[in-house]
């Protein structure tokens, strides 16, 4: 019953889209005839309504452990914790391209709630919406026609096949929601791009109108991707947070060009210039997206991602993104060269800033771009497949972020529209200048490393922060006590500022890392090569779990000074899909590095006289790389409220 | 010609979309990349012998199949049958390597399928499985007379890819 419940909202939303299409091609062929902007906007709402309540259907159904709909018997269990039975349902094919759709028309209804407020013109929101209502009705039949949730099975078997253990985690269940958030959330961009180039009004009213979708879009792409980064460095144990892996690229790229264009953004709505670039980054930006979900659904591309690939699928959503993104860049190259840009600027003003942010974000997308297709290129033209790994990003990606960085630190502090004059910058740059060295300072005390490379990135980054800092003490300045501050004043700050965070985790998690493997039994204990640190190993623990046994194994870690850590890294075993996994485990305390460094041990194979092989790693600042994306995605938060704001007041003083 | 320019992105999109296609179409060789292993010298063995059956060196310059199994593997026993048939060749040595097995595991497969292998080795510790670049059990390499790694199966040898396989062994002695 749910089932049929959930099909049929999926149907009643492609006919809604169907219908937005087509009411939305009349309004513009007579548009003096047919206004009814108002219906227009309604369908919006109701498919997102009924995509929501086919969603709560699926979830029913997956919740309620439910196998005669075949997609609940393949990836779900009755022994199964609550949770997982929840985020199984998008822990597959189906399931997540459901949430996608429901994403899309959650951006949908947003975009048309906010015509309401925004002041755009009646053929932008006409455009807007049969864009956006194109895309829902080519996706909701994508779901119909090739990968139905709902679909029945018979007979019923006793039980599920359960979900792969390794996504059997609060990792798994967060890290996809936000992401597709992130990823979906620039289709409204591409929705209000095209509204913009058709009716040739890409201004600062556009640009504030929508400013909070990509600022949003891009908070949530920032802690998508920070969450599953999360997930890969403590729940798959691979001792390491990045791997530059095709799937973890295809979510770098929009993230890159969404970084610039929440820049050019706010160029375009400050300035009226950068018009026709932003409109190009815009769509670049949904492009970057809709590959990301064509490489990783159809199978194209080697990864460790590999989940629900079919070439079929693959062929369909490539053909939704062509048509998608190639009627867009027509319409770009048909109407991009009537935009002028009206404002000029002087070569060392806040919009060249702007610029340099852009073209460096683009260089380094473009870096990755490379990097994750040359493989595929390779391998059609009969090259062998290459991989390529960490060394070409090193000597590619990396220089790019770091030149990038040191322009963060000093694009803040500059002016629109006029140079700065050296006179009132040289204050500030010696300000810069002083952060910087006094986080290397405060880092070579707390860790005692000098290597260069890493103090280097930590100097930049420092940088970085004490630049967020001046612009918003200068905020503070200017309105006269920092009660006053608006959301939008913190917004940069804490974004630049969390990007420096991370970027100092970075240097830790990947250059300071110590790695120990000691061979132990139960109840001895042996100091690790070079550090002050003994591990002893008690016992082994079987326990049993709801649909798994695990056999934790306790280590005590002692300093020389007496600081103990307590660990119990546990080796899972998966009844019923007979997997085993390993489970590392973590601990931090404030005497150890002031609570920076993550401590972590991993269990390995029994050797031959009978020991246990153990890990320990010592992972120096890792915690800031959250921590920092964190902020990022609160900066990106008030960023997108601040917008809103800033658009009601100035629409309500017009 | 600068308006030119605002079509270049559409022309770039095309060309991902014709790789894209091309990809799509492409025959795709869904297995793992070929083993490193294959041409270069075969890795030592170490692990020791298994206690209780046979036991036979192979005499220099003979083709040698190396064959990572262990009794729990249900592939394992789909495959006996053909790795008996390949052992009826005697220009040929068997060694059997267990994976992640208990001894008396091993020795009672052994008993109630038959032994084709003229050594068995116990790999407790894995350290051959890992020197192989064996990652999931059954595994097989065929290592020519000189002592150069030929060919990798990953996977049972199924009755089909026993001629296959036995081409590969007499095409190894030269």
């Amino acid at each position: 019953m749910m089932a049929e419940l959930g099909q049929f909202a999926l149907v009643c939303c492609l006919i809604l889209a169907v219908w937005q299409v087509g009411l939305a091609i009349f309004n513009v062929v007579k548009p003096s005839s047919f206004g009814q902007s108002t219906l227009l906007r309604r369908l919006s709402y109701l498919q997102f309504l009924a995509v929501l309540l086919s969603f709560i259907a699926l979830i029913t159904v997956f919740a309620q452990s439910d196998f005669s709909v075949l997609l609940v018997s393949e990836h779900s269990h009755s022994a199964k914790p609550h949770i997982f039975k929840l985020s199984a349902t998008w822990g597959n094919h189906e399931g997540s391209i459901l949430l996608w759709l429901l994403i899309l028309c959650g951006f949908g209804a947003w975009g048309a709630l906010s015509f309401g407020r925004n002041g755009l013109d009646a053929t932008v929101q006409t455009w807007t919406l049969l864009s956006q209502g194109a895309l829902v009705a080519m996706f909701a039949a994508f779901i119909i026609w090739t990968s139905n949730p709902f679909e029945r099975q018979f007979p019923i078997p006793f039980d599920g096949a359960d979900l792969n253990p390794l996504l059997q985690d609060i990792g798994l269940a967060l890290h996809p929601p936000l992401l597709y958030v992130g990823y979906v959330g620039f289709s409204i961009l591409f929705a209000f791009a095209i509204g913009g180039l058709m009716s040739g009004r890409i201004d600062r009213q556009w640009a504030m109108a929508v400013r909070p979708f990509a600022l949003a879009a891009w908070a949530f792409l920032t802690a998508g991707i920070a969450m599953g980064s999360w997930w890969a460095s403590y729940e798959l144990g691979w001792g390491g947070w990045w791997f530059w892996d095709p799937v973890e690229n295809l979510s770098l790229m929009p993230w890159l060009t969404g970084t610039a264009l929440v820049h050019s953004l706010l160029a375009l709505a400050r300035r009226d210039t950068l018009r026709a670039w932003t409109v190009f980054l815009a769509l670049s930006t949904f492009a970057a997206s809709m590959i990301g979900t064509f490489v990783v659904r159809s199978g194209v591309l080697t990864s460790v991602h590999s989940f629900a690939v079919d070439p079929a699928r693959g062929s369909v959503i490539l053909a939704i993104a062509a048509t998608s993104i190639g009627a867009a860049f027509l319409i770009f190259a048909l109407r991009a060269p009537k935009l002028t840009d009206g404002n000029t600027y002087g070569w060392f003003a806040r919009e060249n800033a702007i610029v340099v942010n852009n073209l460096l974000l683009c260089s380094a997308f473009g870096a990755v771009f490379i990097g994750t297709f040359y493989p595929m290129l390779a391998e059609l033209t009969g090259g062998g497949r290459p991989s390529v790994g960490a060394p070409f990003y090193a000597a590619t990606f990396n220089p790019m972020m770091l030149v990038l960085l040191g322009f963060m630190a000093v694009g803040p502090l500059l002016v629109w529209r006029v140079n700065m004059s050296w006179a009132r910058l040289w204050r500030p740059v010696v300000l810069l200048i002083l952060g910087g060295l006094l986080l290397v300072l405060l880092s070579v005390m707390l860790f005692g490393r000098f290597e260069l490379l890493g103090l280097a990135v930590i100097t930049v980054s420092g940088s970085v922060a004490a630049g967020g800092i001046i612009a918003l003490s200068r905020d503070i300045a200017g309105l006269g006590s920092f009660t006053k501050l608006t959301p939008s004043n913190l917004a940069m700050p804490l974004a630049h500022v969390g990007l420096a965070v991370s970027v100092v985790g970075m240097v830790g998690a990947s250059l300071w890392v110590d790695e120990h493997l000691v061979a132990l039994s139960p109840g001895e204990s042996k100091t690790l090569r070079g550090t002050n640190w003994q591990v002893e190993m008690q016992e082994r623990q079987e326990i049993e779990r709801s649909n798994h046994l695990a056999i934790s194994v306790p280590l005590t870690l002692t300093r020389d000074d007496g600081v103990e850590l307590a660990l119990a890294p546990e080796r899972r075993f998966y009844t019923v899909r007979e997997e085993a996994t390993t489970e590392l485990d973590t601990a931090r305390d404030l005497r150890v590095h002031l609570g920076l460094t993550d401590v972590f041990a991993t269990l390995g194979q029994p050797t031959e006289t009978g020991r246990l092989v153990t890990k320990v790693v010592f992972r120096p600042l890792q915690i800031l790389l959250w921590i920092g994306a964190f902020l990022m995605f609160v900066g990106g938060i008030l960023a997108a409220f601040g917008a809103r704001e800033q658009r009601g007041r100035r629409s309500a003083s017009e | 010609m600068k308006n030119g320019m605002f079509g270049l992105p559409l022309v770039g999109l095309l060309i991902l979309v014709g790789l894209a296609v091309w990809a799509l179409v492409a025959p795709r060789n869904l297995q793992a990349p070929p083993s490193q292993l294959i041409g270069q010298p075969a890795p030592g063995l170490v692990a020791q012998p298994l206690a209780g059956v046979p036991d036979v060196a192979a005499s220099p310059g003979t083709v040698r199949l190396v064959n990572f199994w262990a009794s729990y593997c249900v592939p394992c026993i789909h495959e006996h049958g053909q790795l008996v048939a390949i052992a009826e060749d005697q220009g040929v040595h068997l060694t059997g390597v267990t994976f992640n097995d208990q001894p008396d595991g091993s020795r009672g497969f052994l008993a109630r399928y038959g032994n084709p292998f003229d050594r068995v080795l116990e790999d407790s510790s894995s350290t051959d499985a890992i020197a192989w670049g064996v990652n999931a059990i059954p595994t097989t390499f065929v290592v020519s007379a000189n002592g150069t790694v030929v060919y990798r199966h990953d996977g049972a040898i199924n009755p089909p890819e026993l001629a296959k396989v036995l081409g590969i062994i007499e095409g190894a002695k030269n």
